[in-house]
């Protein structure tokens, strides 16, 4: 069962999205801030991270910059999930490693679409990025 | 006597005149008549004595033959001769005697006087004696010895008394002739004198009227010359005098007129100086040279102008060439905001130009107003903020509500039954349509904000209709509307931002699509000299009047919108925002019922100005 951590400080959010992907068979996960979400990431290694970029005590791009700039961490396919829709915000997301940015609010399917295609797999870890593009594809 | 008048002035120059000339004839007949008298006196006077002394000569001769006559025979007849010439020669000489004028004419008359009596006593001797023959006798003797000497005596006598009478003709005639000839000199030199005493007073009355006239001429040359200051000194109290007075009555009448005129001219320009100078947005007015004619004191503390500078090159006081830029060009280009570094704090100026055209059409000034609008960019980055924070903190709740809505509407939390579904339903497609407000809104405050860069390419327009108008045939099939793409020519190739674009396209389609029911929808693009022209018609129900010029603005919809096809209210103030940022101008044509129209147009690939970029 793949795991999925899920950064919001929202309790809301959490719901929704946990459920949502729960309902989907993913194994949940949840972090309320910056701190915790690195602490999560490395204690229960996930196979993709949903990250929102306001986030109490350490801000999203910095979480980014931490995960994908320590080895144990590196490989987790990080999905922002955040308010900010601006194209320095997306263009810096996905310089520091950002897999994806989706800007709430976003329907379930949507969000669902976007995780399958990134979320890593034994098999996807290899060929990702073809995956990505088929994907996309399929979206429309 | 003062002679006040001009008129008298000069009859009493002619009157001296005329004065002067009678007296110069005057003395001319006088001198004339004393000569013609003079000579007449003693013409008179010597003729009568030649006349006198001829008559006596002629008496005594013949006495002398009536004594020739008795020394032969003693006839009475002789002595009746002689008597009657003694007779004629005592009135001649009487009549000598009467008009003795010569020294020595007397003598002479006494002389001849008492040798006439000598001779008439000698003939009464002589007659008493009896007469002879021939060279003999009494009578003979006493002739030869007594009457023919004192007759010869006589005679003689007479004759100097005609000599010296003749002389003194003579002598009254150089006389008369000196003194014509004095009076002739007397005359010329006197009507010279004349002629110059003439010349001289003339002169001198003609200066004497002219004098003020020439004052008069000086005062009016120095009014026209504006200059009321002077009046003009005549002393005279004649005609001129007169008018003199009347003309400094009107020079100071016009000067207190020019006082009232400058009096208003300066209130006048004190009132505009100062609602220049009190105006808290710098100006500066400059003449067709760009020197500076006028600049208030905001003008002069926003670029720290201490010293005088009108009448100096606009460049010259103000470094700032992207200022003098407007100036030079007025209404040349759109975009006139820019910004101003003063005592470290960047302010934003509005720069507005007006060329003052005079009445003969002729551009004479340029007035530049600066407005600051630091303040409004401040508040319209303050509400581009708040918008912005507002509207991600909306995207937050929305998303829960939307998946969570969602979630229940596919069931994923367990079975629903209808009313159950249609309730969410409805709360979903809300969210849905809060969503896209947020959304519009977002956008629009990017735009507004600058926030969004044009990336503008060289597109060709007909490519991105067909690609914007793909999603929308279902939903025109499915609104049984007929919607169509006239392409008038290939590759019309403008120079634009293809999604952005695209987004103007979509949502005037989707507008279109959104308020009509049947019908047909064209969109087709031109090109129109530079630009290249989009247009989007329906024969929807069209826009009334008072909203046409409205609709472009945020959350403006047109009267008979109904409800359940409202959008955001955001999509024309969003298009708008963006073929602004084209350089380029949307509108709409619409008649109530008609159906509408909307254009816009962006520039052709190859005619974009450069500041585009």
């Amino acid at each position: 069962m793949s795991r999925i951590l899920v950064v919001d400080d929202e309790k809301n959010i959490r719901l929704v999205v946990g459920k949502s992907l729960e309902k989907s068979g993913f194994d949940v996960h949840y972090a309320v801030d910056g701190v915790e979400a690195v602490d999560q990431a490395n204690k229960c290694n996930p196979d993709l991270v949903l990250l929102d970029l306001r986030l109490p005590k350490m801000n999203g791009f910095l979480v980014l910059e931490a995960l994908k700039g320590d080895t144990p961490t590196e490989d987790i396919p990080v999905i922002i999930l955040s308010a900010l829709s601006d194209e320095d915000d997306v263009q810096r997301a996905i310089s520091l490693g950002a897999e994806d940015f989706l800007v709430k609010p976003i329907s379930q399917s949507d969000l669902l679409a976007a995780v399958e295609a990134n979320i890593r797999t034994e098999e996807s870890k290899n060929t990702k990025e073809e995956e990505n593009e088929e994907e996309e594809n399929n979206e429309e | 006597m003062k002679i006040k008048t001009l008129k008298g002035k000069m009859l009493l120059g002619f009157a001296v005149m005329i004065i002067i000339i009678a007296g110069v004839v005057g003395w001319s007949i006088y001198n004339f008549e004393i000569l013609s008298s003079a000579i007449n006196d003693i013409m008179v006077e010597n003729y009568r004595s030649i006349t006198a002394s001829d008559s006596m000569v002629e008496a005594i001769e013949r006495q002398d033959s009536a004594l020739l006559l008795l020394i032969r025979a003693p006839e009475d007849r002789g002595q009746e001769i002689f008597r009657r010439n003694e007779k004629e020669f005592y009135t001649w000489l009487a009549r000598a005697e009467d008009n003795i004028t010569i020294e020595g004419e007397g003598e002479i008359l006494s002389r001849i006087n008492d040798n006439y009596l000598n001779f008439v006593s000698s003939f009464d001797n002589f007659y008493n004696a009896p007469a002879g023959t021939n060279e003999t006798g009494e009578r003979w003797e006493i002739y030869n010895e007594e009457l023919l000497p004192t007759f010869t005596e006589i005679k003689n006598d007479i004759r100097e008394l005609r000599e010296i009478n003749r002389q003194e003709m003579v002598n009254a005639q150089q006389n008369a002739d000196s003194r014509a000839n004095q009076a002739i000199i007397y005359t010329i030199v006197l009507a010279l004198m004349v002629i110059i005493f003439s010349l001289i007073f003339a002169i001198y009355l003609t200066k004497q009227i002219l004098r003020p006239i020439k004052e008069l001429e000086k005062g009016i040359k120095k009014v026209a010359d504006r200059n009321f200051q002077q009046k003009v000194e005549v002393a005279s109290e004649d005609e001129i005098g007169v008018l003199a007075d009347e003309f400094n009555e009107m020079i100071s009448k016009l000067q207190e007129y020019e006082k009232l005129n400058v009096k208003k001219l300066l209130m006048e320009k004190e009132k505009s100086e100062a609602v220049v100078n009190n105006l808290s947005s710098p100006l500066i007015v400059t003449d067709q040279d760009h020197k500076i004619v006028l600049i208030n004191e905001a003008a002069k503390e926003l670029f720290s102008i201490k010293q005088d500078v009108i009448d100096t090159h606009f460049l010259e006081v103000i470094q700032a060439e992207e200022i003098f830029e407007y100036i030079k060009n007025p209404n040349a280009k759109e975009k006139n905001t820019f910004k101003l570094k003063t005592n470290d704090k960047k302010r934003h100026y509005r720069i507005s130009t007006n060329q003052v055209i005079d009445d003969a059409e002729e551009y004479q000034f340029t007035v530049t107003l600066l407005e600051d609008i630091t303040r409004l960019k401040e508040i319209d980055n303050m509400k581009s903020e708040f918008v912005s924070t507002v509207s991600h903190e909306f995207r937050t709740p929305l998303t829960s509500m939307n998946m969570g809505l969602s979630m229940v509407i596919n069931e994923d939390t367990g079975e629903l039954n209808e009313e159950q579904r249609e309730l969410l339903e409805a709360a979903y497609e809300d969210v849905e349509r809060l969503t896209e407000l947020v959304n519009d809104l977002l956008d629009l405050s990017k735009i507004e904000s600058g926030k969004i860069e044009m990336e503008f390419d060289k597109v060709d327009i007909n490519d991105i209709i067909e690609k914007t108008l793909n999603p929308f045939y279902k939903q025109a099939e499915e609104k049984e509307i007929e919607l169509e793409f006239k392409q008038s020519e290939d590759n019309i190739f403008a120079w634009a931002d293809p999604s952005k674009i695209s987004w103007v396209i979509s949502n005037l389609v989707g507008n279109a699509l959104r308020y009509a029911d049947e019908g047909k929808i064209g969109v087709s693009a031109e090109v129109k000299g530079r630009r290249v022209l989009v247009s989007v018609a329906d024969n929807g129900p069209g826009i009334p009047k008072e909203y046409q010029s409205k609709i472009f603005d945020k959350f403006v919809r047109a009267g008979n919108d109904k409800d359940e096809k409202s959008g955001t209210g955001l999509g024309l103030a969003i298009s708008k925002e963006i073929i602004t940022a084209h350089n380029g101008r949307i509108w709409v044509d619409s008649e109530e019922g008609e159906g509408s129209t909307f254009s816009f147009y962006i520039p052709r690939f190859g005619y974009q100005e450069e500041d585009n970029e």
